[in-house]
């Protein structure tokens, strides 16, 4: 069977074909498949919270052991809800020990934040934060760069740095986020 | 405030009778309970040393990525007499990772039981825990929990004791509530100092002897007063505790090289290391009895009171003190014996072309466990399930490292081969 068009109708297809073509290259190049636009990374200032988290985690990261631990949290507290400000006094507690024995001094970047897990339990609405991060030995010029956990608190309206997960809370977290992937992360 | 506290404390805790029971044989010939470090009142007795706050990094407690260049502490107040006798009172989040990680802390030994300290004194629960003897790892991991107000669940429990990943059992969110109690808990004075924890050598708590205490009990053991002058003994000596070590694979009967294994088996490896006890023998010149006559004449066992005479004569008397002996980086390896090369170059090579030397020795050094007993001997061991041997022969195994020294013996390295397991071809049950 041979289909023909009349010539109105081979215009308008040939023209609802470049149409189409243009549509899709258009929505490649803005998804950066062409290499054009680059692919949007979220931008964690754009959810609220991602301030918060990189932050908090470059003030706990950035420590001198010659201003003192007081210093130190006192930076951190005002970055934290109350709850928050407990959890790093307590870090404090098993981590200054060893800043002021290795005469530390270190300066920490946040690099790039991912929104790994929202909820909310006990009244609380909590975000955890998949944070990269780049700490600099300000004795050695050193650096050391990898990934962690912060978890950020809603605190009336605002959102509040509360603390790095340790390992025991990191090896939860994986647990349940690769039981059920997808179910809580926003995008 | 938190001393003030302390002494208080400690005043109650000194009149509680069932606390002034709490004494053990500290090895050494004596006894070391709580009455040799506080009288009645709570108050330190001349002669014990406050050695104020003392952090020892451990690998028992939580860690930052490793890439993070801050370590976590554990933090005591510790106590001491010149004898070595040690008092440690550690923080809440200290205990807390104490007891979460019982065998790696030294509260448990390999074997399950409750091996440290000597006698426990938990405040504010049901519980004096005294004397190591009566009590259950499950009933101090209670007390603790109670102590802290963060009770184990008996899953937790369970897990705890029977050493697996004590986290796995719990969701992230009851993690976070954990946390949050326990950093609450922190935060408030009077909670840190909640439980007692009496050892009988400081060698054998997770903080050792800190050098100034060290220096204490060389001096002591130096010049130790005699009640008259002992230059009629002999010098003191130190007799170092042996040092032995095994191998021992565990399963299958049989192993094949995983090259011809579908199932990819391994064998299952198990390294034990034991470290006897340090003594440090030293001799005082010391009035010993000899038994007892009556003046009046009379058989001792009619004799008036006061007519009684214990006769005594002066002799050199030896003491000895035990000090355990930790054990750091040992490492674990198996080896292929030589013999075994040889056959595969150059028997094997004729029969399977392409037969070469892949992976002939392994070393591990992570995921070994230690601790001090009772008996102030260091007990360390490693298992290493599924093994991926892919050359046939005998294997030696072997344990190696350095010790920590004792407060009376410097440092010394090991190493020790002793066992052998052999892994084989399918093809072929003669191996070389």
């Amino acid at each position: 069977m041979k289909i023909e068009f009349s010539r109105p109708s081979r215009t308008f297809v040939l023209g609802a074909v470049v149409v189409f073509v243009l549509l899709g290259a258009a929505a490649a190049w803005q998804s950066g498949l062409l290499g054009g636009k680059p692919a949007p990374v979220p931008e964690p200032a754009a959810v609220p919270g991602g301030d918060a988290a990189r932050a908090g985690v470059e003030a706990f990261l950035s420590v001198d052991f010659s201003k003192g631990r007081d210093a130190w949290l006192e930076r951190l507290c005002a970055l934290t809800d109350e709850q928050g400000c407990k959890a790093n006094t307590m870090m404090a507690e098993m981590m200054w020990a060893g800043v002021e024995k290795k005469k530390q001094r270190t300066a920490c970047t946040v690099q790039s934040l991912e929104l790994v897990k929202t909820g909310e339990q006990d009244g609380t609405a909590y975000q955890v934060w998949k944070v990269k991060a780049e700490i600099t030995d300000l004795n050695t010029r050193q650096k050391s760069a990898g990934e962690m956990y912060a978890m950020t608190v809603k605190d009336g309206e605002a959102w509040k740095f509360n603390h790095v997960l340790l390992d025991f809370e990191q090896k939860a977290l994986e647990r349940e986020l690769a039981q059920t992937p997808t179910a809580e992360v926003t995008p | 405030m938190k001393r003030l506290w302390l002494v208080l404390v400690l005043a109650l805790l000194l009149a509680f009778p069932a606390l002034s029971a709490a004494q053990a044989d500290d090895g050494n010939g004596g006894t070391t309970d709580w009455g040799s470090f506080f009288d009645a009142n709570g108050n330190l007795l001349p002669g014990v040393k406050d050695l104020g706050v003392q952090t020892v990094e451990v690998p028992w407690m939580p860690q930052l990525p490793d890439w993070v260049p801050f370590d976590f502490s554990a933090e005591f107040h510790m106590y001491a007499t010149e004898t070595g006798a040690t008092v440690l009172v550690p923080t809440a989040s200290t205990l807390f990772f104490m007891a979460l990680n019982p065998y790696e802390s030294g509260l448990f030994n390999s074997e399950g039981q409750v091996a440290l300290p000597l006698a426990w004194n938990i405040q504010g629960t049901a519980f004096t825990l005294s004397g190591a003897a009566d009590l259950s790892p499950a009933s101090v991991l209670q007390a603790i929990g109670e102590a802290l107000g963060i009770p184990f669940t008996s899953e937790l429990a369970d897990a705890i004791i029977n050493g697996q990943d004590a986290w796995s059992t719990i969701s992230f969110w009851d993690a976070y509530n954990i946390f949050d109690k326990l950093w609450t808990l922190s935060t408030k004075d009077t909670a840190l100092y909640t439980v007692f924890l009496l050892y009988s050598n400081c060698a054998s708590s997770p903080v050792g002897c800190p050098p100034e205490l060290a220096e204490l009990m060389k001096k002591l053991a130096a010049t130790d007063p005699p009640k008259v002058p002992n230059t009629q003994c002999q010098a003191s000596r130190v007799e170092k505790g042996q040092i032995s070590a095994k191998g021992i694979k565990t399963a299958p009967n049989y192993v094949l090289v995983t090259g011809q294994d579908p199932e990819k088996r391994g064998v299952d490896l198990r390294f034990e290391l034991t470290i006897s006890p340090t003594i440090y023998y030293y001799y005082l010149w010391e009035e010993v009895e000899d038994g007892q006559t009556c003046a009046a004449g009379a058989p001792v066992e009619n004799c008036p009171a006061d007519q009684l005479i214990t006769l005594t004569h002066l002799e050199c008397v030896e003491h000895k003190l035990a000090f355990c002996e930790p054990a750091s980086n040992v490492r674990a390896q198996a080896n292929l014996a030589e013999s075994s090369r040889d056959w595969i170059l150059n028997d094997l090579a004729k029969v399977y072309y392409g037969a070469s030397l892949y992976h002939p020795d392994w070393v591990w050094t992570q995921g070994g466990s230690g601790g001090c007993d009772g008996s102030k001997t260091y007990r360390w061991q490693l298992s290493i399930p599924a093994v991926q041997v892919r050359d046939p022969g005998f294997y030696n195994l072997t344990v190696a490292g350095a010790t920590d020294g004792t407060p009376v013996s410097e440092p010394r390295s090991f190493r020790i081969t002793n066992g052998q397991f052999d892994a084989y071809l399918m093809e072929t049950t003669i191996i070389q």
